[in-house]
């Protein structure tokens, strides 16, 4: 195993703002943790392509935060990034939940057809009643709870909260073909997500 | 003289997975390029031994970036991979007419990553 990344050793540059300080350090913290974990495994481990696409997506998110300052369009370019080359969805939405819970709009979006719009636009209360499950979703089509989301082409969920306020979402509809569902690997990377892309990301 | 690989993509998450992947698992040393353009000119300045390429890509795409090597003496026989969410047969065909050598399908998998690299550096030496 070559050593030019040696586990641990990743040098970041530091970051004024307090806030986002705290953020960068906690990304960074948990690229460490990916990259220590890939440097103990070998690549036809099974774990091993999943270590590395969650290094990869702590890393790019980190990335958004200190240079584009977590900005919507720089948070909201990596989730569309990790999303289209790391999970293989390239129909994405983040929904913002309003404040009494019932209603959400798009606040972000790539890959949304018209038609999926429309989707969310008519069953507004029953996808504001999923995202207050508060659970990160991998739908599967063969468990009645999931019904619901599989019949308007929902493939994941990822509750977005700010502090222990449930505040969004995000949407995942088809995958790429090369893909048929979201797997156990996956729901790691989602729950990256849910728990590092903060609301306030995109001016909720 | 070291041998280097070249890893062009739009995406820095994908960049930052293959970059990672290939400094662990290889001896290889790695150049990276952004959009097809740049990746044309550090191919020519660096002479890689491998380029690992994106094909939906900002100014050049991956298909045209790889015809545009192939005009060149020096790149002429460099393995191109593309490596791409679009895996679709027709989509593979205008690669291969484009000039690539193989296609890697998005979201890479570590091992057939690292094997297809060693595979064609093997074979590239044991010429």
């Amino acid at each position: 195993m070559n050593a030019k990344i040696a586990a641990g050793s990743q040098d970041f540059a530091k970051v004024a703002d307090g806030q986002t300080n705290a953020l960068v350090q906690q990304l960074e913290a948990r690229t460490r943790e990916y990259l220590n974990h890939c440097a103990k495994t070998i690549p036809s481990a099974e774990r091993n392509t999943i270590w590395s696409r969650l290094y990869a997506a702590a890393h790019r998110l980190r990335n958004a935060v200190v240079t584009g300052g977590g900005t919507y369009a720089a948070v909201a370019d990596a989730v569309l990034e990790i999303g289209s080359n790391l999970l293989g969805c390239e129909e994405i939405a983040v929904l913002k939940l309003e404040p009494n819970g019932k209603f959400v709009f798009i606040v972000s979006s790539v890959g949304i057809t018209p038609a999926h719009r429309r989707t969310l636009k008519t069953h507004i209360e029953k996808i504001s009643a999923e995202i207050n499950k508060g659970q990160v979703r991998i739908v599967d089509k063969r468990v009645p709870r999931d019904e619901f989301l599989t019949s308007i082409g929902i493939t994941a969920l990822v509750p977005l909260s700010q502090g222990h306020t449930l505040e969004g979402a995000i949407v995942f509809f088809s995958l790429l073909p090369q893909r048929t569902a979201f797997d156990s690997g996956d729901r790691e990377l989602l729950g990256l997500l849910s728990i590092y892309v903060r609301p306030s990301h995109f001016g909720m | 003289m070291p041998i280097k690989i070249l890893i062009v993509d739009d995406s820095e998450t994908t960049l930052l997975m293959e970059e990672m992947l290939l400094k662990q698992y290889t001896k290889f040393d790695v150049i990276l390029a952004h959009n097809g353009q740049e990746a044309v000119e550090k191919a020519l300045a660096e002479l890689p031994s491998l380029i690992l390429m994106d094909v939906v890509m900002p100014k050049l795409d991956g298909f045209g970036a790889c015809k545009e090597m192939r005009r060149h003496p020096k790149l002429r026989e460099v393995p191109i991979i593309l490596v791409t969410s679009r895996g679709e047969p027709e989509n593979v065909e205008t690669g291969f007419e484009s000039g690539c050598n193989d296609y890697l399908t998005k979201p890479i998998q570590s091992q057939e990553l690292i094997q297809m690299v060693n595979g064609y550096l093997a074979v590239g030496q044991g010429r």
